[in-house]
């Protein structure tokens, strides 16, 4: 997949309020906006932040998708979840 | 005749300024106003400053490699502790120069007509220029935080360009560049914290010398190894030392 619409989808709830509030309230309806395939859609709604790190997306993205939907406090937790860098450069964690 | 008076470097990570574990910052804030009070002393007009988007200003619907703006300016959109978001004074005569200049000699620019700004350019808009609006900027942004990245050389003939286009302004014009952005850092991967000293020493030492050479030779993927995501941003310090490529750096 080329993850180009996942993209997209993670930009909008990253960086609009009014956005992640349609999510919330109805996610399914909210992701069918979206040309996402089912896996695709999974990794959005169960916020698998570093599976879509591993597949290609950016970090910086992904961060501000997980703050967005969590707040500023949830950074720690984010982090937990990351991968580094280097494993995705194939140097290993 | 314009003249480029200086070229200037400093981060604008939103840690500095947000501060979360309450440490004195003072030695980066004095450092912002060591270059405040350098600007004012170079007596300059304008400054050009480069930056880079982390993925808040522009969508995948459209990613710029260099995008200047024409037009009005204001920020940081995304406003943290001491930068409040407002009217950044611009230069449009500077600005339409440098992208008319670009388009005559091969440099294809993405344009905005006002622009929003990120703290990449908020901080040192904020920080580093005096307030009275008396030194007005121009903005630039390239492709150092979202690939495709911006080729390391291409940022370095970006500033060369501006050194032209200034140089050929028909009115008196005192410009500094100002590269904003860090040396090693990790944003948003399991690294975030983590810095390189080794490779920081090898940026700065190269900075220092004017050895755009030995930046110029990285390849991207070294930098993310050995500097992370948020080392890309040494474009920006590229395209400071393309217009002065006989300087050094204090």
């Amino acid at each position: 997949m080329s993850l180009s619409a996942v993209e997209q989808c993670i930009f909008d709830l990253g960086n609009s309020g009014k956005v992640r509030k349609a999510y919330v309230a109805e996610p399914d309806a909210f992701l069918a906006r979206y040309a996402l395939d089912d896996e695709e859609r999974a990794l959005v709604r169960g916020e698998d932040v570093a599976e879509l790190f591993r597949r290609g997306l950016n970090p910086m993205l992904l961060m501000g998708f997980h703050m967005g939907l969590h707040g500023p406090a949830s950074m720690g937790e984010y982090l937990k979840k990351m991968p580094t860098l280097a494993s995705t450069l194939g140097t290993g964690e | 005749m314009g003249t480029i008076v200086g070229g200037f470097m400093m981060p604008h990570d939103p840690t500095v300024f947000i501060n979360p574990r309450k440490l004195d910052n003072g030695h980066l804030m004095d450092a912002y106003a060591e270059i405040r009070r350098r600007i004012v002393e170079l007596d300059a007009t304008s400054a050009v400053i480069i930056g880079a988007d982390h993925y808040i200003l522009f969508t995948p619907k459209c990613l710029p490699q260099i995008l200047i703006c024409l037009g009005e300016l204001n920020g940081p959109v995304d406003q943290l502790p001491g930068l409040p978001n407002r009217p950044i004074p611009h230069n449009p005569v500077l600005a339409e120069r440098i992208f008319a200049h670009a388009q005559e000699t091969g440099f294809d620019l993405a344009v905005a007509r006002s622009l929003g700004v990120d703290h990449a350019i908020g901080a040192p808009a904020h920080l580093c220029l005096p307030e009275d609006g008396s030194v007005t900027a121009v903005a630039v942004y390239m492709a150092s935080g979202v690939a495709p990245y911006l080729r390391l050389r291409r940022a370095y003939e970006f500033g060369a360009m501006v050194k032209s286009a200034v140089e050929a302004m028909d009115r008196d014009e005192r410009v500094v560049i100002l590269g904003s952005g860090g040396i090693s850092h990790w944003v948003g991967t399991g690294e975030m914290g983590r810095t390189n000293p080794v490779f920081d020493r090898m940026v700065l030492d190269a900075i220092v010398a004017g050895d755009a050479d030995a930046l110029l030779g990285l390849t991207d993927e070294e930098i993310l190894r050995e500097g992370g995501n948020g080392a890309m941003e040494i474009r920006h310090f590229l395209g400071v030392m393309g217009q002065c490529p006989e300087g050094r750096a204090k």
